[in-house]
């Protein structure tokens, strides 16, 4: 068989269901974009030795997970840019990937900047899920999973509509509440 | 209105009209019997069922994975252990069976890595939603597979295994698919060629049974027959139990083991089971089967004690009534036993009642 007809038709597939989403905080012009499975897969790879309980954890994951997704801040454009030259603390210039450069800046930013931009990651995951069922076509094969598949969907859909207008106020609470039990606790 | 013509003319006509609707009846409903076989028919002949998909204008074609693709996607995943995506993208590209009209079966050393680096591209949902289908497809699968063991006992059945038995089932010449000689065996391919040579295996033995009875009728004819009418309560409660696992009434109490995963979890599990080594539902099954022909022996050679037991018992007998005759009980014995030896033991035929009664024939079978 001929491999090259099969890379050439796969790679027609990369850009399925991805999509970006543009907004603006504190003045900086942000895209974000839905990442794929094998940025997933290095998220959770650089997850692995975080205590997966701890605050930490999860403001790493924020923090990851905005880097890989992040591809413009104001005019810089990242989209195909995969390392970076920065001076390191001697002087000295080394490469860096894209995303560390990315995690180095944002890790910087106040923490309610990030939950916003955390949340509209969640819109943006919401787009990506449409624009994925949109490209997709079969035939259901079992009915009574695909009703049960759905029916959970509903569900999550209707806990999303039952949450607070303002979720990165909660979720600043809940880690406030979270780092407070913890000093109690030692 | 109903055109004369078409009428028949007398009773024989009438008859022979009814017989003939009859028959189209009766072909009718064996069709639609045998529909209920068409994806066991898919899994036993072609090696799995397959799944249209059209993923943003392209055409995928899925098919369910057998116990050596899973065990392919372990050695995988034994780095990556803990990567929920890396699991889906081989599960996905393990699934396809052809992109775009190109069979990626037939070179699968060099397609699947080429598979797995696009796959890794798709978005997180694209992958759940592809391996929720593909999980029902297995399911699927699972669910035709049950049909087997009734399978077996159709007729159309033992017609394919005649035609079919000199090849291994994933011969590219049955199943007509480039590339299905390298996936190796499923489970129901291999419990339908187990039970299909065991069932050989049964017709040859009791074809040396038969064969020994006839000899035993020589000596003791009210024994043979005898066993004869147990064979043949023996070979009805069989009938029975075959017609009422191929209708589908089955009886757990049976014995008969089936498959019993209803879940992905629980087809994972038999998977596991497999891998590690302990008995999957392939092996109970043929375990059970071999079990029983075993006992049926046991059976049969029970009775063709009795019947020497008998001849004995006649010999001792014969001694008290005509003492005159011997010249001590034991020497008659001795004597009667000599020339019974003397005429039957070296032909062919008293050598296989030997072998039988001592079941050594039907031991050597079935090693």
């Amino acid at each position: 068989m001929d491999l090259n007809s099969l890379s050439e038709g796969l790679s027609q597939l990369i850009n399925y269901g991805k999509v970006e989403i543009s907004f603006t905080i504190q003045g900086i012009n942000v895209i974000l974009r839905s990442l794929s499975s094998d940025e997933e897969i290095r998220i959770s790879h650089k997850m692995n030795g975080i205590e997966s309980d701890g605050i930490e954890y999860l403001q790493t994951y924020k923090l990851l997970m905005l880097a890989y997704s992040i591809v413009q801040l104001n005019t810089i454009d990242l989209r195909d840019i995969v390392s970076l030259p920065r001076k390191d603390k001697s002087g000295k210039i080394e490469n860096i990937l894209k995303e560390d450069y990315v995690f180095d800046i944002i890790k910087t930013w106040a923490r309610s900047s990030l939950n916003v931009c955390f949340k509209k990651y969640g819109e943006l995951l919401a787009i990506s899920e449409r624009e994925a069922e949109k490209g997709i076509e079969f035939e259901i094969i079992d009915k009574k999973s695909e009703i049960s598949r759905l029916q959970a969907k509903i569900d999550e859909l209707k806990g999303d509509s039952s949450e607070p207008e303002h979720p990165a106020e909660t979720i600043f609470e809940e880690e406030k509440k979270e780092a407070e039990d913890k000093l109690s606790e030692s | 209105m109903i055109d004369k013509s078409e009428q028949p003319e007398n009773v024989s006509d009438l008859s022979t009209e009814r017989y003939k609707r009859q028959k189209q009846e009766q072909q009718h409903r064996k069709e639609r019997w045998l529909c209920r076989y068409t994806d066991l028919e898919e899994i036993l002949f072609k090696g799995f069922l397959i799944h249209f998909v059209r993923i943003n204008g392209y055409n995928f074609v899925f098919k369910t994975l057998n116990a050596n693709e899973f065990e392919h996607i372990r050695y995988h995943m034994h780095l990556d252990q803990e990567s929920y995506y890396l699991n889906q993208i081989y599960f996905i590209a393990y699934s396809i069976f052809m992109f775009d009209g190109l069979n990626v079966l037939s070179n699968r050393t060099h397609t699947i890595p080429i598979l797995i680096k696009y796959i890794k591209q798709f978005s997180p949902y694209t992958l759940t939603c592809l391996s929720h289908l593909l999980s029902d497809l297995n399911n699927k699968c699972i669910q035709s597979g049950r049909l087997v063991e009734a399978y077996c006992y159709e007729d159309v059945s033992r017609q394919k295994w005649l035609e079919m038995k000199l090849f291994l089932l994933n011969d590219p010449n049955i199943t007509s698919i480039d590339g299905t000689q390298n996936l190796g065996l499923n489970t129901y391919q291999k419990v339908w060629m187990s039970l299909n040579n065991l069932e050989d295996t049964k017709i040859t033995y009791e074809h040396e049974w038969e064969n020994a009875k006839f000899i035993a009728s020589a000596f003791n004819s009210k024994g043979v027959r005898s066993i004869n009418s147990s064979d043949q309560r023996r070979k009805d409660a069989e009938q029975k139990e075959r017609e009422l696992i191929r209708t589908g009434g089955v009886r757990e109490e049976d014995g008969i083991i089936r498959i019993e995963a209803n879940t992905n979890e629980e087809l994972m599990e038999q998977l596991e089971k497999s891998i590690r080594g302990e008995k999957d539902w392939h092996d109970n099954v043929v375990e059970t089967y071999e079990l029983k022909v075993k006992e049926d022996h046991i059976k049969k050679q029970e009775s063709l004690d009795a019947i020497l037991k008998e001849r004995e018992s006649i010999i001792e007998k014969e001694i008290v009534e005509n003492p005159r005759k011997f010249y001590s009980a034991e020497e008659a014995k001795n004597s009667l036993s000599e020339r019974i030896k003397q005429k039957y033991e070296e032909t062919p035929s008293m050598k296989i009642l030997r072998e039988v009664s001592e079941g050594k024939r039907f031991v050597e079978k079935i090693k």
